[in-house]
């Protein structure tokens, strides 16, 4: 079976690398990485990947507006998407539920068990 | 025995990473000292502000992940204090610099046990 692929959008390049790191090297997906919202859309449309890691605090174009980019263009609306929000946003959780995320993950995380957490909201075994 | 060899390949992988980026962590946490030295002397700019917010936010988010929890929390809680429409009293902007000031004895310490 072909590695899962997730595509990475975040501003922060220390969290891009850990997060690539981690993945790759723990549960074997291959990991392509976006530095802001727009850089996500083309790198979507272009690698259509199994699952999208969205980062929702972003200059510009932010997680939920990137969001809904994705859902309106035909190649990458059916890419599930899950969000990564830092703590002092996660009193938001609800709000960002509610826009059809497969699952929002909370910053700081335990880099260790990101994996089983990507996997649970992804409905994925590892 | 696959397993445990590569948690122990991504914690090297981490350590590494955190190596690479304590220069940035520490630029981040002299924006925060920048910040609170103006807003003790009553000329902290907006633009400022807004920055030292962000890098305390990113702070809260990096700290977290290299296992520095006491670090992601002063980090959050600098980031709370700095948001925009919470005007800061005297005692309030001294409280945020000594938290500031602990944050960046919690980066030193840090990074002298990563040696």
């Amino acid at each position: 079976m072909p590695a899962r692929r997730i595509l990475l959008i975040d501003d922060e390049e220390d969290i891009r690398e850990v997060v690539q790191v981690v993945l790759e090297m723990m549960a074997g997906w291959e990991v392509f990485q976006a530095r802001s919202g727009r850089e996500g859309l083309n790198r979507a449309t272009i690698h259509r990947p199994d699952l999208i890691l969205l980062d929702v605090m972003m200059p510009g174009m932010d997680g939920p507006a990137t969001l809904q980019a994705l859902r309106s263009e035909a190649k990458t609306c059916r890419i599930p998407v899950v969000f990564l929000t830092a703590k002092a946003q996660s009193a938001d959780r609800s709000r960002l539920d509610q826009l059809g995320v497969a699952g929002v993950i909370t910053k700081p995380f335990d880099f260790l068990q990101l994996p089983g957490q990507v996997a649970g909201a992804a409905g994925w075994s590892i | 025995m696959e397993e445990s060899r590569r948690r122990r390949a991504a914690v090297a992988a981490v350590a590494a990473i955190w190596k690479r980026v304590q220069a940035v962590v520490s630029g981040r946490v002299a924006l925060l000292e920048q910040a609170t030295a103006a807003l003790q002397v009553g000329i902290l700019e907006e633009e400022l502000r807004r920055e030292a917010e962000q890098a305390a936010h990113k702070l809260a988010g990096c700290l977290g992940i290299f296992g520095l929890e006491e670090g992601s929390r002063l980090a959050l809680q600098a980031e709370q204090a700095l948001r925009a429409g919470a005007p800061l009293a005297g005692h309030q902007a001294r409280r945020l610099a000594e938290l500031v000031a602990t944050l960046r004895r919690e980066l030193e310490a840090a990074q002298r046990d990563s040696l």
